[in-house]
């Protein structure tokens, strides 16, 4: 056996502490290992999930939602509720790392490694400039196109992070293309907030909530619409997992702005 | 018929076997990272594209500069700041 993390596994554990969480730990998998059988089989037609609804939203999906991709379709449009939910709670979590890490400083490095100058080489700082262009526009094809193909908000929320974030780690801090992290938190309460007005606004026109038939727009058939609800609606995501990754990265790094 | 799946289960529980079991913090952040990596082409062989997706963005990347960042922060060459405790012994 090799040596283990020091601090990680077990160092300080009585034998006895030992011994009750293994028995613990079989209990839990013993009962993990009853309850299996239970869960339907991969495939299988009889399951309740595929008797219900999986019928209705293959066969009528893309002609009441305009969407061909059904994941996306029942993720933005019939299950809106649900992503609502998903995205009230990443905000909340970037809110959290903002109260809990935003402020403390309990640690501090033995050697200043600072991060705030730039750092690497020229091959390193060429090589950014020419990626980032490219994430950021396959960030955005993601999101504009997951209509039809993999992808959403989600995902090209966490690729427009990833774009903002390899620009901090090889330029340093500084030149962070201007976007703080005050301006992250303002980026990720403007998409949570388009999302929650594009579910209300139909309120006042008759609808009901995140019923986006019911939305404002120059084009009459209801299946454009409910696209054209669901694309402000990823852009949302977008916004707000962009926004709270880049707050969740600045707050690791720990720098008060 | 080749079992793609079970191969990439294997090749899971190989990379959680190595993250329990190597010498430093960066190393099992890496492997971490092939192991969302595995878990993301199980998830393109069983057929879900779009979690697949985000495994590669969310688990692969994101998650990965996270955890370096975190080692960075409180890696081996970090001393807590001293700070006297109430009531604990001084250090």
């Amino acid at each position: 056996m090799t040596e283990r993390i020091p601090g990680v596994l077990g160092e300080g554990v009585s034998t006895r502490t030992r011994w009750a969480s293994l028995v613990l730990l079989g209990l839990f998998g013993a009962l993990m290992i009853a309850a299996s059988p239970g869960l339907p089989r991969v495939g299988d037609a009889n399951s309740v999930p595929a008797n219900h609804v999986a019928d209705y939203y293959i066969e009528k999906g893309y002609e009441q939602t305009g969407v061909p991709n059904i994941v996306t379709a029942v993720l933005a449009d019939y299950r809106g509720y649900d992503t609502m939910g998903e995205t009230t709670v990443i905000f909340v979590a970037g809110l959290s790392c903002l109260l809990i890490l935003g402020t403390q400083r309990t640690l501090r490095r033995v050697e200043e490694l600072d991060l705030d100058s730039p750092f690497g080489s020229v091959v390193l700082d060429l090589g950014c400039r020419l990626l980032v262009p490219f994430i950021l526009l396959f960030a955005l094809y993601v999101v504009f196109h997951g209509h039809s193909s993999p992808g959403g908000g989600f995902q090209g929320g966490t690729f427009l992070a990833a774009a903002a974030i390899l620009i901090r780690l090889v330029r340093g801090k500084g030149e962070s293309w201007g976007f703080s992290r005050r301006q992250a938190l303002i980026v990720a309460s403007i998409g949570g907030s388009l999302y929650v007005w594009i579910g209300i606004i139909p309120m006042f026109y008759g609808k009901q909530f995140l019923d986006y038939s019911g939305l404002p727009l120059a084009v009459t058939d209801i299946p454009h619409l409910r696209a054209y609800g669901t694309l402000g609606i990823e852009l949302g995501v977008a916004l707000t997992v962009m926004g709270v990754l880049i707050i969740i990265f600045d707050c690791l790094l720990g720098k008060e702005e | 018929m080749l079992r793609l799946d079970i191969l990439f289960i294997v090749l899971m529980i190989a990379c959680a076997w190595g993250i329990l079991n190597v010498k430093s913090h960066i190393s099992a952040v890496v492997i971490f990272g092939a192991f969302s990596f595995f878990s993301c082409t199980f998830f393109v062989v069983t057929g879900a594209l779009d979690v697949a997706f985000t495994e590669a963005a969310v688990g692969a990347v994101i998650t990965t500069v996270y955890f370096m960042l975190a080692i960075y922060k409180t890696g081996e060459n970090v001393v807590p700041v001293r700070r006297k405790v109430r009531g604990g012994p001084n250090p």
